[in-house]
This record gives C-alpha cells, structure tokens and sequence, in this order.
C-alpha cells in the first residue's frame, strides 16, 4: 500500500466525492483500505443529504414571482400611464370573450395558447389594418354585448368582434397603439394562473390572468404592451 | 421604448427561471441558517427581490446559483445576524411542527443535532457543498478561503459529525 496515496486519497474522499481525479480513482482500485473508505464516504454523504434534506413551501415560487412583479410594476409607471397610453398611436387588436356570450366548456388544446394566439392574429391579417376606429358610443355598446362595462375610452378602437379562436370563442378588439398593431385576446374558457411572455418574428406578447379566463396581448416589439393592459383593465369592467 | 419592453420582457424570462430553478436550494440553505422556517421564507424573499432589483449585474447565467446564494448571505448577515430569539414557554408538540425536514431516523436526528453543534466555520462550507451541491473552488470563493481550505475544513467537518455518530451509537 503507498501510503502517501492513500493518505491522499482518503482526505480528498473525505472532503469531497467529487474532487477525486483519474489518478485517485485508479488508485482506490488496487487498494482495499481505500476502497473501503470511499464505501463509507458514500454512504455518508448520503445519509447526510437525507438528514438536512428540508420541504419546500409550495407557495414559495408564485409568491417570490408575485414580488417582483409589484416591484416591476411600481418603478414601470405611476401615475403617468394612463395618459402615456391616451397619447398613443399605434394599433391595438383586443380579443375579448364575455362568459355569457361564449361556448363555456374548455376545449382540450392541440396547440401551446401562444400558439393559438399567433395563429390566429396571422390568420385575420385584414384585423390590422387600420382604416377607420370604431367611435367610443359603439364601442361601448358592442362591448357591453359581450359583457364588457366600458367604463371610459380605452383609445383608438378599430375592430371589436367575437371570434373563433383555436378551439374556443373570445373577443377580438383591434386598438392603435405606439408602433403597429397590438392583439389582445380575452379567452374566458381558458383559465391561466401565471402570466408567460413569448415573441415571434415581429411581435411580441404575452398572457395573463384576467377574471376566470386569459387575457392576451401581443403587438410589434417594443409596443408599452405592460401600459396598454393596465389601461385596458383600468377602462373596462367584466361584468 | 422598443429596447426597455425587450429587456423587461427578457428580464422577467430569466428572473422566472431563476426561480424556477433555484428557490429550493434557497430556501434549504435559508432554514438552516435561520434555524426557523418562517424566517427562512422571509430571507428567500427579501434575497429575490435584491435578485430582482440588481439582475442586470448577472452577467454570466452559468454562475447564478453562486449569485444567488451569496446574495443570501450577505441578507443573512444583515438581517438576521443580530437577530435575538425571544424564549417563550412552547409545548413540545408546537416545536414538533416547526421541524421542516423529511428523515425522521435517530441517525438523522443526530446528524442534525450534530451539524447546529458544528462551529460556523466549518457548518457553512458543509451546508454549501451538501445543499448547494458547489465545488470546493466555488465554496472557497464564496467564503474567502483557497481550495486547500475548503477541503481541510469539509474535511473536518465531515470526520466531527461522524464522530458524534459514532459516539451516540
């Protein structure tokens, strides 16, 4: 036995499993001592992990997210969103699906809902264009069909219809906004617990919570889509 | 404008996969710093806020673990350091409810028992290594030691605790 390896070997075993090179792993193979040793390291390291193993709280995550979130929020706006979004021009496609109105059994999804979202904004190129808005006394009206309270202008409104969206029903509503068109969808059948980003060539969106359903916004990069939906929030109702 | 919504969306992205990714080691680390699960989520959540807020500092995410956990400390040694228990009178039933951990076996019990008793020099770089799951060289640049160090204190640390074993055995 060479003892300068084996004393080598077993204060290396003894500090850390994983620190043992080539040479000392070759050694423990021709030594009985060191062999047994890292048997035992083993077995220790293990019993050691079980022993301070600790559970997790399962609300830890979601509220460590929720925190950044209300910091996020705070530093992002004030008071002065609201009138950022009001001085806006670029366009805005809301889908909004009133609970009433829709189809209320939730449809197994075949695609990501990013992916419907996508979808379908490419699919109904004609709801970016902007060539008129729709004015605020029949936006109100339309929208109350779909049990959306308009509680004050939510901007420059293009389109408002119901839709058939993937495999389910929601409101489609086309706004201007900063840089192009943005798309929002308010998808009641599909309920969401976190709100999840996600971009794609030109846009960029993401989906959130709203009532019992999703809301999703997407518009071209850069759009304030963070300010859009506050705003929107802040001007409707559902009813 | 087009640039700030980029970076926010993309700061979001990776603040969510940091915590994803990381907020039980934070937390396993937390409560055997605290000694108390209550005052380990507060530290995990005071940690990821200054996560949050300093996020653009992170410049390599291969290295966000460490980040994190050194956040951690430095929270602890803010926060907590000269924080003083207040003993009260509890029912051992009470304290029985307060026991996070999972192994319930007497050698457990005393391998516990065994790591509190653990002076904090050699405590930490243990903690580090069996929940952090870090290398000897990253303990060491997180604590201020080479990695000779580490391994003797690991070492140390490791040959205490199962001498304490063996003598409760």
């Amino acid at each position: 036995m060479d003892s300068l390896d084996c004393k080598r070997f077993q204060k290396t075993a003894g500090a850390d499993l994983n620190a043992l090179d080539q040479s000392l792993l070759a050694h423990v193979e021709g030594c009985a001592d060191c062999d047994a040793f890292l048997k035992k390291a083993r077995r220790f390291d293990k019993s050691l992990a079980a022993a301070i193993k600790v559970d997790v709280p399962n609300d830890l995550i979601q509220k460590l997210l929720h925190n950044a979130d209300e910091v996020g929020s705070g530093q992002a706006g004030g008071s002065n969103r609201f009138p950022r979004f009001m001085a806006v021009a670029a366009s805005v496609l809301l889908i909004v699906g009133a609970s009433f109105m829709v189809n209320r059994v939730a449809p197994v999804p075949t695609q990501s809902l990013e992916q419907v979202v996508l979808s379908h904004i490419e699919a109904e190129p004609k709801m970016l264009t902007l060539a008129s808005f729709v004015p605020d006394d029949v936006a109100k009206a339309r929208l109350l069909d779909f049990g959306i309270e308009m509680k004050r202008p939510m901007g420059k409104v293009s389109h408002i219809e119901l839709c058939d969206i993937g495999e389910t029903q929601g409101v489609h509503i086309v706004m201007e906004g900063e840089k192009g068109p943005v798309t929002l969808l308010f998808l009641p059948t599909i309920p969401s617990q976190t709100t999840r980003f996600f971009s794609e060539g030109r846009w960029v969106g993401y989906t959130a919570p709203a009532g019992e359903g999703t809301l999703a916004i997407v518009g071209e990069v850069g759009e304030p889509l963070e300010e859009i939906d506050s705003s929107v929030r802040d001007a409707i109702k559902w009813l | 404008m087009r640039s700030c919504l980029v970076k926010d969306v993309e700061k979001k992205r990776v603040y969510r996969l940091l915590v994803e990714s990381y907020t039980g080691d934070l937390y396993r680390y937390a409560v055997w710093l605290c000694k108390d699960p209550v005052n380990a989520d507060d530290l995990v959540q005071e940690t990821c806020l200054r996560a949050w807020k300093s996020l653009d500092k992170l410049k390599d995410h291969s290295a966000a673990k460490g980040w994190l956990i050194r956040i951690l400390r430095n929270e602890y040694a803010r926060q907590f350091s000269r924080y003083r228990p207040v003993f009260v009178e509890t029912e051992l039933d009470e304290v029985a409810k307060k026991d996070v951990a999972n192994d319930t076996s007497s050698e457990a019990f005393f391998l516990r028992r065994a790591i509190d008793e653990l002076a904090e020099e050699y405590r930490e770089p243990l903690l580090l290594q069996v929940l952090g799951g870090f290398s000897c060289e990253e303990i060491g640049e997180m604590c201020g030691l080479t990695k000779g160090a580490t391994m003797t204190r690991l070492f140390r640390a490791k040959q205490k605790l199962r001498a304490q074993l063996e003598a409760e055995r």
